[in-house]
C-alpha cells in the first residue's frame, strides 16, 4: 500500500515535469515564430505602391505646369526610391517578392532609377520636360505590376497569419491536452489517497476493536489470578489452598501465553521475525504433538488421531519450533471447538510438499467467518472469541509464520460439521552428506555437528549447586517473586531495591555473588547504568555476570544491554526453565554441560 | 543705459536658458506644439548645423529593414528634445512621406533612441531613411524587438509635434 502511495507521488512528480517540459517548448515554439525584426510587411508594400502613384500624379502635374517644381518632384522620386531599396534590403520583404515570382518586376523597378538619373550630374536630377516625359514611360508600365505585388504580399501574410494561427491553437490544444491529463492524475491520485484513508480508518477501527478484545481477554484471566488467590489467602484447609493456588497459576500462564502472542504478532507485523535454519526430526515433532494434545482430547471426551501416511518423510530442514507452534494452534483450537467426536492430524508429502490435515468434527463455521478468519486484527465475532477463549490471534500468527516458510494454510468448513485445516510447507532437505554420515565422520573432521533434535526442553531440575544472586528490582513484589523462585531451587538470594544499593552490596558481598539479576527499568540510576558503575569498580578477572531482568522485550534494548556490560537477558515473569536454561548459558549449574543430552 | 540693457539681456538668457539660434541653413526637422525654445514664429526650426552641436551617439543593431546589425549615429531624441525644450507627453512624428506616429516622451529616457543621421558611416538621405530615423537599440532589450517599437521607428522625419 505504502508503495503504491510512493509510486502515485511518483508520478504525479513526473506528471508535473512533463508539464514544465511541455510548457518550455511551447514558449520555444512561440518564440520561434516572433523572429528578431518582424515589421508589417504588407504596409511596406502598401507604401511602395502609394509613392508610385503619388510620383507619378506629380510627374503627369509637372507635365502640365508652366514652370516645374522641382523641389516637389526631387521628394516624390526620392521617397519612392527610398521605399523601392528597401524590397532589396529587407530580408521580409525580399522573401515574399523572391517566392512569388516577383524578381523580373523588382528587376525593372530598380533598373528605373539608373535610367532617370542618366546623364545627371552629383545626383541632382534636372527635371525638365524631357525627363518628367521619360520617367513616366518608364513608371507607367511598372503600376499594375507593382499593384500585383501588393495583392501578392497580401495573400501572402495571410497565409503567414494562418499558419501562425494554426500553430498557436496547435500549442493550445496540447496544453489542453497536458491540462487534461492532469486533471485525470489529480483525479486518480485523490481517490488513492482517498482509498488509502479508508483503509487507515478501517485499520485503526479494527486496532481499536481488537485493543478492546485485548484489554477484555487480558482481565478474564487476571480475574482468573486474583480471585483464586484473595480466597487462598483465607483458606486455612491446605488442599484447597492448593487447588486455588492451581487455578491461580492455570489462568496466569494462560495470560502468560496471550502475551507470548501478542509479542509474536508484533514481532512478524514489524519483520523482526526470523526463522531458524535447520534440519530436524518430522517424526520426534508428530509424536509431541501427539503426547501434548492426547491427554487433552481424552479430558475433552474426544477421540485423538494422528496418522502418518506412506511417504512421509523423517526429515526436514527449517524451523522445528515454528512448525510445532502452527501445528500446536491448529489442534488446539480444533479440540477447542469440537464437543464431540474426533479431532485428525493427518501427515503426508508429495515430492515438493509437506502437508499437514488438521480435521474436527466441531461446530464448524460459515463461509463470512471463513472469510475474515485470517484476516489481521479481523475477529470474525467478538463473542466467540469471549466464548471460546484465545486470543484470536493464532490463525493470523500461523498463516503468517506459513507464509514465512513460503507454504499456506488453508481452511475448509461446514457449520455444524466441522473444518479441515490444511498446511502446505515446500520440502526443504539437508545437503545429503549431512546427519547421520557426518555424525559419524565428526571426530575426524573436528566439526561438532550437533544433532538437530528438538530440545528435549529442560522441564526437568538440572542439578545446580547453591548459587548466591543479587537481584536488583524498584518494586518489591518483584524481588518476593524472584527470590521465592531462587530460593525454591536452593539458591541463596541478596536483594537490592535501586542501583545505589546494589553497587553497595557487590563493594561489600563482592567475590560471594555469583550472578547478578538487573532490572532494567529503575529510579535513581537506570539498570544500565547500575551495570556500567558495577563493572567500573570491578576487579580485573572478577568479572561477575550479570543478567537483565524486564518484561521490556524488544530487541533494541536487548542489544543496549550488551553493550553497557551484561550477559544475558531474562524476560519477566520469570519461569523455572528459562532460568534452569540460564544458568546452564552461564555454566553456572554444576555438570549441567556433561550431563545434556544429546 | 548700456550698462542695464546688458544686465536685461542676461536677465534674459538666465530665463529662457540658452535662446535657441534662427537656422542657417536648410530645416532638417521642425518642431511644433509644447516647446519652449523657439525660433522660427511658433515652431524650432533645427538645421544640420545646430545638430552637429549635440553629441554623436552610436547605435550598433539589428533591424528588420537591413540583413545584419548595422550602425546608425546620431544625437540622441533626449538630447534634441532638451534643446527645444519639450515638455509635453507625446510625440507625434511625420514623415516626408506623411508616414505618422505617436511616440510617448518617455521613450527618450526608457530606451535612449537616437535620430540617426548617419548609417555605417553614411549619411542618411532621403533616398534611404534620411534625413532623420528614429533608431532604437532594438538589441538592447527584448520587448524592443516587438511591431509596437518598429512602427514607432519612423524614417525620413520631418516634422516632430510635442503634446
Amino acid at each position: 500500500m505504502k508503495n503504491v502511495l510512493g509510486l502515485g507521488i511518483l508520478v504525479l512528480i513526473l506528471s508535473f515535469g512533463s508539464v514544465i517540459w511541455v510548457e518550455v517548448r511551447q514558449l520555444r515554439a512561440v518564440q520561434a515564430y516572433l523572429p528578431v525584426g518582424t515589421d508589417n510587411v504588407l504596409w511596406s508594400y502598401a507604401q511602395l505602391n502609394f509613392e508610385a502613384l503619388k510620383l507619378n500624379r506629380v510627374l503627369l502635374l509637372a507635365l502640365d505646369a508652366s514652370t516645374i517644381d522641382t523641389d516637389t518632384v526631387s521628394l516624390r522620386y526620392n521617397i519612392f526610391a527610398s521605399r523601392s531599396q528597401l524590397l532589396l534590403q529587407s530580408p521580409q520583404l525580399k522573401r515574399i517578392w523572391e517566392d512569388g515570382g516577383f524578381a523580373p518586376v523588382v528587376e525593372r523597378l530598380e533598373a528605373f532609377f539608373p535610367e532617370v538619373e542618366a546623364g545627371s550630374v552629383n545626383g541632382e536630377i534636372n527635371w525638365n520636360r524631357e525627363k518628367v516625359k521619360h520617367a513616366l514611360s518608364v513608371l507607367d508600365p511598372l503600376l499594375p505590376d507593382l499593384a500585383r505585388l501588393l495583392l501578392a504580399s497580401n495573400i501572402r501574410s495571410m497565409a503567414d497569419e494562418d499558419a501562425r494561427n494554426q500553430k498557436l491553437v496547435g500549442i493550445a490544444n496540447e496544453s489542453l491536452f497536458v491540462g487534461f491529463l492532469q486533471l485525470i492524475l489529480a483525479i486518480a491520485f485523490a481517490t488513492l489517497l482517498y482509498r488509502q484513508l479508508r483503509v487507515a480508518r478501517a485499520a485503526s477501527q479494527a486496532k481499536g476493536q481488537f485493543l478492546a478484545n485485548m484489554s477484555h481477554e487480558i482481565r478474564t484471566p487476571l480475574n482468573g489470578v486474583l480471585g483464586p488467590l484473595d480466597l487462598a489467602l483465607e483458606e486455612t484447609d491446605n488442599s484447597k489452598r492448593s487447588d486455588l493456588i492451581r487455578i491461580a497459576q492455570r489462568s496466569a500462564r494462560h495470560l502468560m501465553a496471550l502475551l507470548t502472542d501478542i509479542l509474536d504478532l508484533s514481532k512478524l507485523e514489524s519483520g523482526q521475525m526470523t526463522l531458524e535454519v535447520a534440519g530436524f526430526d518430522l517424526n520426534v515433532l508428530v509424536s509431541d504433538l501427539e503426547l501434548m494434545f492426547r491427554q487433552e482430547a481424552l479430558a475433552r471426551g474426544l477421540v485423538f488421531l494422528v496418522v502418518r501416511e506412506e511417504g512421509f518423510p523423517a526429515r526436514q530442514l527449517g524451523d522445528s519450533l515454528r512448525l510445532r507452534q502452527i501445528l500446536a494452534n491448529l489442534l488446539n483450537n480444533a479440540l477447542k471447538f469440537t464437543k464431540n467426536g474426533s479431532v485428525t492430524l493427518t501427515c503426508s508429502a508429495d515430492p515438493e510438499n509437506l502437508r499437514f490435515l488438521v480435521a474436527d468434527t466441531g461446530v464448524g463455521m460459515s463461509p463470512e467467518t471463513v472469510k475474515t478468519l485470517f484476516r489481521r486484527f479481523g475477529q470474525a465475532d467478538a463473542s466467540v472469541t469471549r466464548r471460546y477463549g484465545g486470543s484470536g490471534l493464532g490463525l493470523e500468527i500461523s498463516r503468517t509464520l506459513a507464509q514465512l516458510m513460503e507454504g499456506t494454510i488453508e481452511v475448509e468448513s461446514l457449520e455444524n460439521r466441522g473444518s479441515t485445516f490444511t498446511v502446505t510447507i515446500p520440502r526443504k532437505l539437508e545437503s545429503t552428506s549431512e546427519a547421520p554420515l557426518q555424525a559419524l565422520l565428526a571426530p575426524a573432521l573436528e566439526v561438532v555437528e550437533v544433532p538437530v533434535v528438538p530440545l528435549p526442553v529442560a522441564t526437568q531440575t538440572i542439578g545446580s549447586r547453591p548459587l548466591t544472586v543479587l537481584a536488583v528490582d524498584d518494586v518489591a513484589i518483584n524481588l518476593l517473586v524472584v527470590s521465592s523462585l531462587l530460593k525454591l531451587l536452593g539458591h541463596r538470594v541478596l536483594t537490592a531495591s535501586s542501583g545505589p544499593i546494589a553497587l553497595e552490596v557487590m563493594a561489600k558481598e563482592g567475590p560471594a555473588v555469583d550472578v547478578v539479576f538487573m532490572d532494567l527499568h529503575m529510579p535513581e540510576w537506570s539498570g544500565l547504568e547500575t551495570t556500567q558503575k558495577i563493572r567500573a569498580q570491578e576487579k580485573p578477572g572478577h568479572r561477575i555476570p550479570i543478567v537483565a531482568l524486564t518484561a521490556d522485550v524488544l530487541t533494541e534494548s536487548r542489544e543496549a544491554c550488551v553493550v553497557a556490560g551484561m550477559d544475558d537477558f531474562l524476560s519477566k515473569p520469570i519461569q523455572k526453565p528459562a532460568l534452569e536454561q540460564l544458568f546452564q548459558r552461564l555454566k553456572l549449574a554444576s555438570g549441567a554441560a556433561a550431563d545434556r543430552k544429546t | 543705459m548700456r550698462v542695464s540693457l546688458s544686465i536685461y539681456f542676461v536677465l534674459f538668457l538666465a530665463v529662457a536658458g540658452s535662446a535657441l539660434d534662427a537656422p542657417k541653413g536648410p530645416a532638417v526637422v521642425t518642431f511644433k506644439g509644447l516647446i519652449t525654445q523657439k525660433n522660427k514664429a511658433d515652431t524650432a526650426v533645427l538645421d544640420a548645423a545646430m545638430l552637429d552641436r549635440l553629441k554623436t551617439y552610436t547605435v550598433k543593431t539589428v533591424t528588420p529593414w537591413y540583413t545584419g546589425a548595422q550602425k546608425f549615429e546620431g544625437p540622441s531624441l533626449q538630447d534634441v528634445l532638451k534643446l527645444v525644450g519639450a515638455t509635453g507627453k507625446t510625440l507625434k512624428i511625420v514623415a516626408l512621406n506623411d508616414y505618422a506616429i505617436e511616440v510617448p516622451l518617455e521613450d527618450a529616457a526608457l530606451y535612449s533612441p537616437i535620430l540617426a543621421r548617419r548609417i555605417n558611416g553614411v549619411a542618411l538621405t532621403p533616398r534611404d531613411k534620411g534625413p532623420l530615423f528614429l533608431v532604437y537599440p532594438y538589441d538592447s532589450k527584448p520587448e524592443l524587438s516587438t511591431e509596437k517599437f518598429y512602427a514607432r521607428s519612423a524614417w525620413q522625419i520631418a516634422v516632430i509635434e510635442v503634446l
